[in-house]
């Protein structure tokens, strides 16, 4: 029987001509399986753009998805205060006692 | 999806204090659909769901082992629920970023749970448990806030009277 699986793989889309410049997107892509299943959960993202000058190399710019980052951020943020203010009403009732 | 949300607020409205870790677990669930809608944008609805079934079976499964902090933080999740839930119902036009509130609202949460422990979770449970119910039925405004209203006091008040039965069996013992 198979088991839970986790697989990462990069692949890129078909090249964009933008002006004189060639322009591929790049994706990750995360597949979670569960076991005996052929199917998974796939999350797909956008991680960089391939850009290709004529007679150049090719330039790989990441993709830095910033409002998300800021997004979960501000939650763990939440989140840690949280667990802060517990920590910080423990110790003071505790040496009350 | 719907019937599930219900079925969960009906619970927390009626238990959330007296089975704990289903407030926390019920949070957790809350919390992977915020989570889901960050991480799994543009993905189908059954992700986002799995995601937060599984977030919400992690958090159940923490409350036991770790009972006074994860109620901490479910009391975050359900402060910031509540005033992200107001927000959207009564569209209140508020000059501050909706993440930011939902933490600031979340920390009054935490910091209520901590201070009022019993009946910060009975308030908490009850206001998130019938938002959960009344968000999924689909109600115009004036019925939605009647109706939730209503499940607010009914939930407190039983689970009030739950929680002084308890007290007095535990003294007369």
């Amino acid at each position: 029987m198979s088991r839970f699986s986790v697989s990462i793989k990069k692949s890129s889309g078909s090249p964009i001509q933008a002006g004189n410049l060639k322009v591929t997107p790049v994706s990750q892509e995360v597949v979670f399986r569960a076991p005996g299943q052929s199917n998974g959960l796939v999350w797909n993202r956008p991680v960089a753009v391939g850009v290709q000058a004529p007679g150049d190399e090719m330039q790989v710019l990441p993709v830095y998805d910033r409002t998300r980052l800021a997004q979960l951020l501000i939650l763990g943020a939440g989140l840690l205060g949280s667990a802060l203010i517990w920590l910080i009403f423990r110790k003071r009732s505790n040496s009350k006692v | 999806m719907a019937i599930f949300e219900i079925l969960l607020g009906s619970a927390l409205l009626v238990a959330g204090r007296r089975f704990f870790w289903l407030f926390v677990g019920a949070m957790g669930f809350v919390l992977g659909l915020i989570l889901a809608a960050v991480l799994f944008k543009g993905q189908p609805e059954w992700v986002v769901i799995v995601a937060s079934l599984v977030l919400g079976l992690i958090g159940a499964g923490l409350a036991r082992a770790f009972q006074q902090l994860m109620l901490v933080l479910a009391g975050f999740v359900a402060g910031g629920y509540i005033i992200s839930f107001l927000i959207r119902l009564f569209q209140f036009n508020i000059p501050v970023n909706p993440q930011v509130l939902f933490v600031l609202c979340g920390l009054i949460g935490a910091a209520l749970v901590t201070s009022l422990f019993d009946w910060a979770v009975i308030a908490l449970s009850s206001i998130s448990g019938a938002t959960m119910v009344a968000d999924n039925l689909r109600l115009s405004l004036q019925n939605t806030t009647i109706l939730i209203l209503v499940l607010v006091v009914f939930g407190i008040a039983l689970q009030a009277g739950w929680l002084r039965w308890g007290k007095r069996t535990v003294v007369q013992r």
